[in-house]
């Protein structure tokens, strides 16, 4: 599958299908989520209506970790292999991840002031996260600052593998240090400890996440190869004059 | 107080709402641009 896609070709008659069918399945997703999380869903016993911020924080943090790892085997199967899509894929994938990490402080915030009765506090989980933010940032930054796209491709890989540290870090964060934060209470060693009436909708939202997310991917990833068709253009043009 | 709690979770996914809306129009709008860019240019 993955040869296969090596050829931009493909990959755009692909996506052009593959598109839309994402988007739609993100709508009926949401449309389906939402509405079971505030009204459906109940109130935890012990933070009450408090908790329904859990299913737009938790998936917002599950996909910017997840989405980071996909950055880190996309850096290296483009670093290694030189796949003519994977630095590609990374490119587009970064600022999908950054909004999610920032979303996962925005509403973690929003979800601590009336739980913890503070918006930020400089503990394990919490800054972490803010550091994958920043690195996701520094990623974006260092493609828009390069105008040679191998050059670019090639640093941006190698910094983004480096910042692959960070993902255990923000993940055992809360049993490695003294943290406001709960511990996991999905996936975690004895099964999830969230009752099956939240444990749906969470998951309905987090597939919703997903689905958005290929959707974005994939335009991203369009973008970007229609841009270098361009330039590519742009260049015969001055070449042949 | 069972207003104030439904306030904050009204404001998490309004500021997840926006937020998300905001990055596909945004998305969407690049690829726009660079798809009909590539075909201007390809066909000059």
């Amino acid at each position: 599958m993955i040869a296969f896609l090596a050829n931009p070709q493909r990959f755009m008659a692909l996506s052009a299908w593959a598109t839309p069918l994402l988007g739609a399945i993100a709508v009926l997703l949401f449309a389906i989520g939402v509405p079971w999380a505030l009204f459906v869903a109940p109130a935890d016993y012990q933070q009450g209506e408090s908790a329904r911020i859990m299913f737009v924080h938790v998936p917002a943090s599950w996909w910017a970790l997840m989405i980071y790892a996909f950055m880190g085997v996309t850096s290296l199967v483009g670093l290694v292999w030189r796949h003519a899509l994977a630095d590609v894929a990374a490119r587009a994938a970064a600022p999908i991840g950054a909004t999610l990490a920032g979303l996962s402080l925005v509403t973690g915030s929003i979800w601590g002031a009336p739980t913890w009765g503070t918006w930020w506090e400089w503990d394990g989980r919490l800054t972490s996260m803010l550091v994958l933010f920043i690195v996701y940032l520094g990623y974006i930054a260092l493609w828009a600052a390069i105008e040679d796209e191998t050059k670019a491709a090639r640093l941006a890989a190698i910094l983004c593998l480096a910042g692959l540290v960070n993902l255990p870090i923000v993940h055992f964060s809360v049993t490695w240090w003294s943290t406001l934060h709960q511990p996991a209470s999905v996936f975690r060693a004895g099964g999830p400890a969230i009752d099956r009436s939240m444990l749906w909708p969470l998951f309905v939202m987090a597939l919703a996440y997903l689905a958005l997310f290929g959707a974005l991917l994939l335009c991203g990833m369009r973008a970007i190869i229609y841009r270098r068709r361009a330039q590519a253009a742009i260049a015969r043009r001055a070449r042949s004059a | 107080m069972r207003h104030d709690v439904w306030s904050y979770v009204i404001a998490a996914f309004a500021v997840s709402g926006a937020a998300l809306s905001v990055l596909t129009v945004v998305v969407f709008a690049h690829l726009r641009h660079w798809a009909q860019r590539a075909r201007d240019e390809e066909a000059r």
